[in-house]
């Protein structure tokens, strides 16, 4: 019965959208003539780096809308309201919310303007801040994204359920109900199936959970230990870690559980698989000291990654832009955010913290930070930036293991 | 600069992977009828796979739209009912509050003695130490003398480790538990074991005597 209204929804959201997005670039008065109501807005920032931070000022903006801004455009690399702004994004005097962004480098110069005329003012916000982000980083803006984790709730309990929330950890609702363990949350938003291991029946059993429905199965519940699922970019296949033949290794099976595929055979154990967004390769833990090792998702010889500056890297994610694989360094007991070349090369240190996973535009990483003692926190990482703002979950008790619906 | 660094490496990454021969007869099939005997639990059965014409209603949907219809994501609590789709039950019994208890089947005496016969691990190891013999060789005449018994052995970890590779240590530790009972003469099908990772632990302190509490396989009577 929910899976038919989810249906209903998703068939008709598309004509809202565009509808929205045409309102949104109806002309303001001010605006210069190039943005008439039926063209697509044609943005010119001057190139800024990747790496910099860009100041902007935010003018006429309060309450949700302002921290909803603020929180956007600080995970992306801006820095707003300190000071001497390289852009200024202006409210709008009247006729609703929106805003016009400005370049003030070198004079200021109008280079966007929206209004938006449906959503909650949270979703408004989100919205305006992803049209900044693809204005002036030219890249997809995540404001309408949202992460998958596993809360210890209370903290101290003991006791684990898995979460959805947006991703800057607003609107946090449970997925599970179970009070047990729970673990290793996966996801395909366009499937709207997750996976996870669940601890219900007394063994940790790698259970499908359809997101629209609330329908759960069983994926994989051999004796020992079912860990680590994984679904593929495409939503078709899943890898995770059996210790069915005694020793931990690679598998593959269907979405759905079934033909199930060793892919490594080492006396090592396996741990924690991660796909390239290909969905051609697979990124595993292996070997007497842990690093990171690729094999192909058809089989074949598992190859070590070259990893220099790393000496025992677990729970690896792929960039969905193909091009870095986020791990956690172990160093005794201290836990760094590392990334590596997904070719292998020069570990760079991130951030201390650990278990990271990449969001959609692969530029911030959402991670688990340990603070005093036993708390657990999840953050949010800007990678060129190194800019980090944690995620407002703390009432749920130990937030970790998050994972980022690509 | 950094990007550019990236980019280079990738390029030689592909054309090494390009020029690596694959194995076309690597690939290893596993059937869900391949478990190894002993460790089959009679408890849930891989369900049949679904037509693929399930998964292909969505995938026509932009992104942002399916993500919009989250906001009204049933939460997986309604399964005593058993209704999924292929009958098989993930149903269970009600836990409110607490794992289930396995039932034993002797009685709590017994269940203290395998209590008391806890074995603890080195730092990142899953070595049997001699200091734990004693303890094993305990677990070993409990076995013999309680023919009809069987246990799980569940590997526990310390908190110093990403938690996926605990999870995987946790198993390895329950794993050379198990290995020892056999070796002492136990048979395999009376030995099940599980990984708690580091989701469980015995001591909640930070000094090196609490993880070392936390390093540990336990023995638990099962029906």
């Amino acid at each position: 019965m929910t899976s038919v209204k989810s249906i209903r929804v998703t068939v008709s959201t598309p004509v809202l959208l565009a509808g929205m997005l045409m309102t949104t670039i109806a002309m303001l008065g001010s605006f210069s003539p190039a943005l008439a109501q039926d063209q697509p807005i044609v943005v010119k920032v001057d190139p800024v780096s990747t790496s910099d931070i860009i100041p902007i000022r935010l003018s006429g903006y309060s309450g949700e809308a302002y921290s909803v801004l603020d929180f956007d455009l600080s995970v992306v690399g801006f820095r707003v309201n300190g000071s001497d702004p390289s852009f200024e994004l202006a409210a709008l005097d009247e006729g609703g919310f929106g805003g016009i962004l400005y370049d003030l480098r070198g004079g200021k110069k109008q280079v966007l303007g929206k209004r938006y005329n449906s959503g909650s003012a949270r979703d408004m916000a989100h919205a305006l801040a992803d049209d900044v982000v693809a204005a002036v980083r030219k890249v997809p803006g995540i404001g309408k994204t949202k992460i998958l984790f596993r809360c210890e709730s209370p903290a101290g309990s003991k006791r684990f359920e898995i979460y959805m929330a947006d991703f800057d950890g607003q609107n946090p609702r449970p997925i599970t109900r179970d009070r047990t363990v729970v673990r290793d949350p996966s996801w395909n938003p366009v499937t709207g199936m997750a996976y996870y291991v669940s601890y219900l029946k007394g063994n940790p059993d790698i259970i499908a959970h359809n997101l629209r429905s609330g329908q759960r199965s069983v994926i994989a519940n051999f004796g020992g230990t079912n860990s680590g699922p994984a679904i593929s970019p495409d939503g078709n296949r899943l890898a995770m870690i059996l210790s069915r033949d005694g020793n931990q290794e690679l598998y593959l099976s269907s979405a759905s559980g079934g033909n199930f595929t060793r892919l490594s055979f080492t006396s090592q154990m396996e741990v924690a698989p991660c796909w390239s967004p290909a969905g051609d390769q697979i990124c595993v833990t292996s070997g007497a000291r842990p690093m990171l090792h690729l094999v192909n998702a058809n089989g074949g010889q598992m190859r070590r990654l070259q990893m220099a500056g790393a000496s025992h890297a677990t729970e690896p994610s792929w960039s969905p832009d193909g091009r870095w694989i986020a791990f956690t360094q172990t160093n005794g007991s201290r836990f760094s955010v590392y990334v590596v070349p997904a070719g292998g090369g020069d570990c760079i240190n991130l951030v201390s913290g650990e278990d990271p996973s990449w969001s959609p535009n692969s530029r911030t990483l959402v991670f688990t930070r340990r603070v005093g003692g036993d708390r657990r926190v999840l953050s949010l990482l800007d990678v060129p930036t190194k800019q980090v703002k944690d995620l407002p979950l703390s009432s749920l008790g130990n937030c970790t293991q998050p994972t980022w619906g690509n | 600069m950094m990007v550019r660094f990236s980019t280079l490496l990738l390029a030689a990454a592909l054309l090494i992977s390009a020029g690596c021969q694959r194995k076309p007869g690597y690939v290893t099939p596993v059937g869900a009828t391949d478990v190894v005997p002993e460790y089959s639990d009679g408890g849930w059965e891989i369900i049949s796979e679904e037509p693929a014409t399930s998964t292909t209603t969505y995938t026509e949907v932009p992104d942002s739209t399916v993500i919009d219809s989250w906001d009204s994501t049933p939460v997986g609590s309604d399964w005593s009912d058993g209704s999924s789709s292929t009958g098989q039950s993930f149903t269970g019994e009600d836990t409110t509050g607490s794992i289930p208890e396995p039932t034993s089947l002797i009685g709590s005496r017994d269940e203290e003695t395998l209590a008391a016969n806890t074995i603890y691990f080195g730092f990142d190891s899953s070595t049997i130490r001699q200091s734990e013999f004693a303890s094993l060789n305990n677990v070993v005449a409990f076995l013999q003398n309680n023919p009809g018994a069987r246990i799980k052995v569940e590997g526990h970890c310390d908190e110093r480790g990403t938690s996926a590779y605990n999870l995987a240590l946790g198993q390895r530790r329950a794993a050379s538990a198990r290995e020892y009972l056999i070796n002492a003469g136990i048979d395999a099908s009376r030995l099940s074991t599980l990984s708690w990772g580091e989701d469980r632990p015995a001591a909640l302190g930070k000094t090196e005597a609490d993880y070392a509490k936390n390093r540990r396989a336990e023995f638990v009577l099962v029906q």
